[in-house]
């Protein structure tokens, strides 16, 4: 059976979308996430049993519905993959990274479609953004221009993470500035599981195409958003968005990840394009983890091992990116760079990525 | 500046996995506790500010209470396994310098073959099956026998054999402890002397020696039988510096015939009463300690003496000696050799190991040492002009050779050595080229020879019969010493946290083939400083406080002890895993503060 496309105005008339994006864009705790879900018409968990051999049994047009990551219902085992809070981190970095070397890729496969691949991803950078491994800026001449090009692409990846003192809460965005998926994409790419096509593009990091996915399992809601970037869009140029959570429904024993599905086919909920372009969203994606569940003391605490840790576990990432931690701006550049600027000969050794958290 | 004392660039390859790039740093010891991070009020670090040194390597590992990984396997820039320090201490022999050690591991040039054969799933760390037992396989052939970093590990622990003893009076009363609580703990070797008697110190140099037949192991006299003494780490001529101390390890060969030891001692010729020895005995040889403490002017040396030793075994008619030269003399103040000149255009190319290079069948690798006269930045890297290169002119199949990435012009090919013995027959000898070839065409060239040599076996040597002077006398000693931490070592590594300060009641670290087990007690530790403090300003007898200090050292000390002891029996079969895990250290800490605090407490009511 061919599942109805949705109909993206029906949420229109039950929610005034650019307010309600911006609403959704300024949730940062689950109870700002709670609210703003009760605006909007969603058939229970409990109600609704998602049947991948017959989608459309039970689903009630005009609602959105819990649907399994993956169409699913057991993919808690593929999703809760991480041992440590701070791994999905690097993963959503990573896929950020991967969005903004594929808008590069795209675009130039339209300018020039027999243009070869890059062979790697640190090839990729070098040839889209002229920036050389990061532990080779140190022995560039002239490397402070570099370095300057470098902060430009660091902006188009923002991890952002803040703890709320009156919640206990603590926030993870990140935002990333690259190619975007359509509304139509989005269930086929940042809410499956191993749907992946990476493994054809040797200029991207990922293989299996589910490590982002971990950051779900760490937060008690997830709130994606993304656009495709127009330079490649092909003409769709909406605004898809969508809501992640862990359910244990009534009538089942196990738990799985799902998100808010617009049509039995999957497809996410969308907003026009005008709607975006009102809010300030151009392209690329954003995701926004709500009460994400970092361990190891206080909150204060833990913004100030994170810069320590993200160098860590991306410890020589094939672009930099911008960090936003405890209120605290600073380029995250991995502890592979920042040993290169301590054994520079002729040179102090400097450290620009462990800022102070003013927290 | 810079704080790293070594650093070593490469890229190697992994049998028929690919190759990998590697990157051994040692960062220089603490020098002072100052924060590695801008206080809040500071703008943001720009390219020019300067990083303190002391915990820097600190901020390139994980939290404490994720684990330290001091080695890193990266793909694409992430970082997706980790091993601690233990692979340092145990896989690599670099226990001394391990804490400031970081390893770093590119894996981009594996086969896709092997990364598949690694990467999990679940992403929590790589399967370690035979590809990442290959990788560990070659991060061992590769750095094991690296002479930096062998320099840099005689070099720290040298630094620890600086650290002063604790006096007499503190070694007696952990003898007692240890004897009146320990019936298990070592026994002597003959029932000599009690606790806290010197061994050896009986029959020294006051004795007067007289000349008897002797066994001894070497290639002259007439050929005998039964048990010789041997000086496992022990060089042919020890040199000891003024005010420090060093060690061999004394055993029997075979070391079974150690069980019927009965008697040990030594004797010094010519004699010198600023010389220490020291015997530890335990049961499987002895920790024989050389320390030389005089405030001489330099002028003096170097001095040169023969210490003696001399076992005598249950049933053997004859002494068997073993005889350690030693020439003590003052570290030469040599200034530091001038910066090389090196140019934008590089003129020469130099081989600066010794020749012939020798290649030990199937040993690890050998560290070659070349210099040429280009600046480092032309090689590597973005803005590289020149390429350096090695490569066996006389052999097709001989494995590849990597070099490092030079520093001050110097650099290392790094040569393996092969274990084929069809193909490479002792006495090969293989020709070798090292180029440095520019952009512009340009090309330095050099030629140079390796031999290929069996490794080498224990001279034929055995028990020979000679006659010596000697003085019969007896051993005793639990094999440990106790060392005290001071001040001055504040900034220095602790075996338990990143360095000593005035929190840490002190410290063990486990006995190695080099030294025994060493106590270490902070004695400007803050609680027990100001117990004493308060004594010297109630005025009490100077007795007293000496009694008090005493019993509080000697009573940490066989905590300590206890400690090891409680380890020992503890101790898993080795898993690789590292010797101690980080919450392992803190746990020690937090033992053995608790312990000086008890002890605090309790030291007005001991009398």
């Amino acid at each position: 059976m061919t599942a109805p496309t949705p109909d993206p105005r029906f949420l229109e008339q039950v929610v005034e979308p650019k307010a309600f994006l911006r609403d959704a864009m300024a949730a940062t705790n689950v109870a700002a996430m709670g609210a703003l879900l009760k605006r909007l018409p969603i058939v229970s968990e409990n109600d609704f049993y998602f049947d991948p051999e017959n989608p459309t049994a039970g689903w009630r047009p005009g609602y959105l519905h819990w649907v399994p990551l993956g169409k699913d219902r057991g993919n808690a085992g593929r999703v809760q993959l991480a041992s440590r809070p701070e791994n999905p981190l690097a993963e959503r970095a990573i896929n950020a990274m991967e969005a903004v070397i594929e808008m590069m890729r795209l675009r130039e496969l339209k300018q020039k479609p027999n243009s070869p691949a890059p062979k790697s991803a640190r090839e990729a950078v070098q040839r889209y953004f002229d920036i050389p491994a990061l532990p080779e800026l140190a022995r560039l001449p002239r490397s402070h221009e570099v370095r300057v090009r470098a902060r430009e692409l660091a902006e188009k990846v923002q991890l952002t993470i803040e703890f709320d003192r009156e919640t206990r809460e603590f926030l993870v965005q990140l935002r990333d500035h690259g190619m975007g998926q359509t509304p139509a994409r989005i269930h086929r790419t940042f809410l499956s599981l191993g749907e992946s096509d990476k493994g054809d593009k040797p200029y991207l990091i990922g293989v299996f195409g589910q490590g982002g996915s971990s950051a779900f399992m760490a937060s008690t809601y997830s709130w994606c958003v993304s656009r495709r970037d127009p330079a490649i869009s092909g003409g769709d140029n909406s605004l898809g968005w969508s809501v992640v959570k862990r359910v244990l429904p009534n009538n089942h024993r196990g738990q799985y990840y799902a998100y808010l599905a617009a049509s039995p086919d999957g497809q996410v909920p969308a907003f026009p394009a005008a709607v975006a372009d009102e809010v300030g969203f151009t392209h690329g994606t954003l995701f926004t983890h709500l009460k994400y569940g970092f361990s190891g003391g206080g909150g204060s605490a833990i913004l100030r091992t994170l810069f320590q840790s993200i160098n860590h576990v991306l410890y020589n990432p094939v672009m930099p990116f911008t960090t936003r931690i405890g209120g605290t701006s600073a380029t995250i550049w991995g502890n592979a760079y920042r040993l290169s600027t301590a054994t520079a000969k002729g040179r102090t050794a400097q450290d620009k990525t462990l800022p102070v958290a003013n927290v | 500046m810079s704080t790293l004392e070594h650093e070593v660039v490469t890229e190697t390859p992994v049998g028929e996995w690919g190759q990998i790039a590697v990157r051994f740093i040692v960062f220089k010891k603490e020098v002072a506790k100052t924060p590695a991070t801008p206080r809040p009020d500071e703008p943001a670090l720009d390219d020019d500010e300067t990083e303190g040194a002391a915990d820097e390597i600190n901020s390139y590992l994980e939290a404490s209470s994720r684990g330290r990984q001091h080695v890193v396997f990266l793909l694409s820039g992430q970082r997706h396994h980790g091993l601690d320090r233990g692979f340092i201490v145990h896989d690599l022999g670099k226990k001394y310098i391990s804490k400031r050690t970081l390893i770093t591991v590119e894996l981009e040039g594996l086969s896709r073959e092997a990364k598949t054969q690694l990467i999990q799933g679940s992403r929590s760390g790589f399967f370690e099956g035979p590809v990442f037992d290959a990788i560990k396989a070659r991060l061992v052939g590769l750095l094991k026998r690296d002479p930096d970093l062998e320099r840099l590990e005689e070099e720290a622990e040298e630094e620890l054999s600086q650290l002063q003893a604790s006096d007499e009076a503190v070694n007696q009363a952990l003898d007692q402890l240890i004897d009146d609580h320990n019936p298990f703990g070592e026994r002597e070797t003959d029932g000599q002397g009690g606790a806290g008697v010197k061994p050896g110190a009986t029959a020294g140099p006051g004795g007067k020696p007289t000349p008897v037949d002797v066994v001894i192991k070497g290639a002259n006299g007439d050929p005998a039988g039964g048990p010789v003494l041997i000086g496992r780490n022990a060089p042919k001529t020890l040199r000891l510096r003024p005010n420090g101390a060093k060690q061999i390890h004394l055993s029997s060969e075979p070391p079974s015939a150690w069980e019927s030891l009965e008697k040990l001692g030594w004797v010094m010729d010519p004699p010198f009463e600023e010389m220490k020895v020291t015997l530890d005995t335990s049961p499987t040889g002895a920790i024989v300690t050389m320390e030389y403490v005089s405030q001489a002017p330099d002028e003096e040396y170097p001095l040169e003496t023969k210490l003696q030793l001399f076992a005598a075994f249950k049933g053997e008619k004859e002494p068997r000696l073993f005889e350690q030269n030693i020439v003590i003399k003052p570290p030469v103040d040599r200034p530091p050799p001038p910066a090389p000149v090196l140019r934008d255009e590089p003129t020469q190319l130099k081989l600066r190991s010794r020749k012939p290079i020798k290649l030990l069948t199937g040993d690890a690798d050998r560290h070659v040492v070349l210099q040429w006269d280009g600046k480092d930045e032309l090689v590597g890297g973005p803005a590289a002009r020149w390429m350096l290169r090695v490569f066996c002119n006389s052999h097709s199949g001989f494995p590849a050779i990597v070099v490092t990435q030079p520093q001050n012009g110097r650099f290392q090919a790094i040569i393996p050595c092969p274990s084929d013995r069809a193909t490479y027959p002792p006495g090969t000898t293989i020709i070798l080229q090292a180029e440095a070839i520019g952009l512009t065409g340009k090309t330095l060239s050099i030629q140079f020879e390796a031999i290929i040599e069996e490794p080498k076996l224990p001279p034929d040597v055995g028990p020979r019969l000679q006659s010596a002077l000697i003085p019969m006398t007896a051993g005793r000693r639990p094999n440990y010493r106790v060392m005290e931490i001071k001040l001055k070592d504040y900034g220095q590594e602790c075996p338990w946290a990143s360095a000593w300060d005035t929190t840490i009641a002190g410290a063990l670290i486990e006995p190695t083939e080099k030294a025994p087990l060493t106590l270490l007690i902070n004695v400007d530790h803050d609680l027990y400083r100001a117990f004493m403090d308060a004594k010297i300003k109630e005025k009490a007898a100077e007795a007293t406080i000496k009694r008090h200090q005493t019993r509080y050292l000697a009573h940490l000390a066989y905590y300590l002890y206890q400690m090891y002891m409680a380890q020992q029996m503890l101790a898993k079969p080795s898993s690789g895993e590292g010797e101690n895990t980080v919450a392992d250290d803190q746990r020690s800490v937090q033992e053995i503060n608790r312990v000086a605090r008890m002890l605090v407490r309790l030291m007005p009511m001991m009398h």
